[in-house]
């Protein structure tokens, strides 16, 4: 089968420290490839790599056919990947309005019709339209940054730790949110959270100290619990 | 007209005219970090290409064009060939960038001697205005003028285009604005090519308000400019103009009653700010 992103064997350095030392990912169209691991395994650095924000400097990263390692971040994100950063990378003095016009790419019919499918999902977002971003909740900074990733005509997405520091419930209708962009995008999850992990995903790599130790399927993972255990810290 | 009147608009129009050398350079430190030492000796360069061209015309305004023109194609060349290799390394911008002012300031005193150079007023702007009853300077009057239009425009820009919406999110996350697509660096670039025309365009505009230039005007304007973008929050353009107001009409007042410690004073108001609030009157906390 065709992939659509595949990591083969990056290499990847934070001044002087050799974060990713070997991690290697393939993900199939039309699912949700989770990638977990323990803290300071190389989750966030492995998105950053793929977005060209932490370049890897070896090994090679396809987007479909094509190469990307070595390109400008925005030229890669031009390329149809959308990111949802850790920290929401939400523009404080900027409103949900400008938040999302700034990152639509066109303004055409297909981007519209995004538009009100995301606001569809999130209604939230409709009610808070000219608040600045600063003055969210982190629920809803969390929404205005999945929502921003989706209006563009993406075909990948690369969400980073979208249950971190929100409520239960909070992490529900993301999850929910998910399920729901998971019928029209290829999603690609980094989660600490592996309860909400389990929910939404198909495809799991494992990562440990920058390397990639384990790759499967999300019913494999949740029944293996040496696995578990072992790279993820769950007690059984 | 009461005296303090007469000082307070004065000291609007010395704040016009700094606002327009301080927005340029709150908005290139506010959005890629570079603190450009030498955006006084554009200021200056711009001073000097708009005397010089409003002496062979005989036009103010085509004066005012070139010397903007000049710091536009400074400020594009500076950031493409020197600015660019240095944007993580800050030590290396302030050394680059006094170096580039250097150079520019003696390169000015080389072309055209280091001796003071009388600016006029151009014809349409000579003269004096009835306000409350005592004469007032048209030229000061329309110093205000272009502060304000200066400060709508770059207000509209800001907040009414993407543009704008590209400048202001890239002062917070240069680096986001980049993952949605968008090539900062290019905005970048122009935003210092548009910052160093701004200076330029007033430094034409200070050479008939003062009377004359000279190549140290340059540094001396740029250090009210540093102390405006401290004051009012670097990267906000309101601040900016909120600093230049404080920090002209300030000078103004004290230049009048105790003239030895006008400079003193700005230097001391941007000390107060640090300590009460270091990011600024409108700046946001990085």
């Amino acid at each position: 089968m065709t992939m659509l992103l595949k990591v083969e064997n990056i290499q990847t350095y934070i001044g002087q420290f050799h974060i990713l030392q070997g991690v290697s990912l393939e993900v199939q169209p039309g699912r949700v490839t989770v990638i977990l691991g323990r803290n300071g395994a190389g989750k966030t650095t492995t998105l950053r790599s793929i977005m060209g924000l932490t370049p890897a400097q070896q090994g090679k990263i396809l987007f479909g056919e094509e190469e990307i390692q070595g390109l400008a971040p925005h030229v890669i994100a031009q390329k149809g990947i959308g990111y949802v950063p850790e920290d929401q990378g939400i523009f404080r003095d900027l409103t949900v309005e400008e938040n999302i016009r700034l990152s639509m790419r066109r303004n055409d019919e297909g981007t519209q019709e995004r538009l009100a499918f995301v606001l569809e999902l999130f209604p939230d977002l409709k009610i808070a339209w000219k608040r600045k971003g600063g003055n969210l909740s982190g629920g809803q900074k969390q929404m205005l940054s999945i929502a921003r990733a989706f209006v563009n005509d993406n075909r990948l997405l690369l969400i980073d730790e979208p249950s971190k520091g929100l409520a239960p419930i909070v992490v529900e209708k993301v999850m929910e949110s998910i399920l729901e962009l998971k019928k029209r995008t290829t999603i690609v999850l980094v989660e600490q959270n592996f309860l909400m992990a389990s929910g939404v995903g198909d495809d799991v790599f494992i990562l440990d100290d920058g390397h990639t130790v384990y790759r499967g399927g999300m019913s494999d993972v949740k029944t293996d619990d040496d696995l578990k255990r072992k790279y993820l810290g769950i007690a059984i | 007209m009461s005296l303090t009147l007469n000082l307070l608009l004065n000291g609007v129009a010395l704040g016009a005219l700094i606002f327009l050398i301080a927005v340029g350079l709150s908005l290139i430190f506010g959005l890629m970090g570079v603190m450009n030492f030498a955006h006084g000796a554009i200021f200056i360069w711009g001073a000097y290409v708009g005397w010089a061209v409003f002496g062979a015309t005989g036009s103010f305004w085509l004066g005012a064009l070139a010397g903007t023109v000049a710091g536009l194609i400074i400020g594009f060349l500076m950031e493409r060939f020197f600015i660019r290799p240095f944007y993580s390394n800050h030590i290396g911008q302030i050394l680059l960038t006094l170096g580039l002012m250097i150079v520019l300031i003696e390169a000015l005193k080389l072309l055209f001697g280091p001796n003071i150079l009388g600016f006029d007023k151009p014809e349409s702007l000579t003269g004096v205005i009835t306000v409350l009853d005592d004469p007032f300077p048209i030229y000061r009057l329309f110093l205000i003028g272009i502060g304000l239009l200066v400060l709508l425009c770059t207000h509209y820009l800001l907040t009414r285009t993407k543009t704008g919406m590209i400048i202001r999110a890239g002062v917070q996350d240069p680096e986001m604005v980049q993952a949605l697509g968008i090539n900062v660096r290019r905005v970048f670039s122009w935003v210092f090519a548009a910052g160093a025309a701004l200076a330029a365009f007033g430094g034409v505009m200070s050479g008939p308000s003062f009377g004359s230039i000279h190549p140290e005007l340059g540094m001396l304007n740029q250090l009210n400019a540093f102390i405006v973008i401290v004051i009012g929050g670097i990267g906000n353009h309101v601040g900016a103009a909120l600093g230049a107001l404080l920090v002209g009409i300030m000078q103004t007042f004290m230049g009048y009653y105790v003239p030895d410690v006008a400079l003193a004073v700005n230097v001391a108001l941007m000390a107060l700010v640090l300590i009460v609030r270091p990011q600024g009157i409108f700046g946001a906390r990085r």
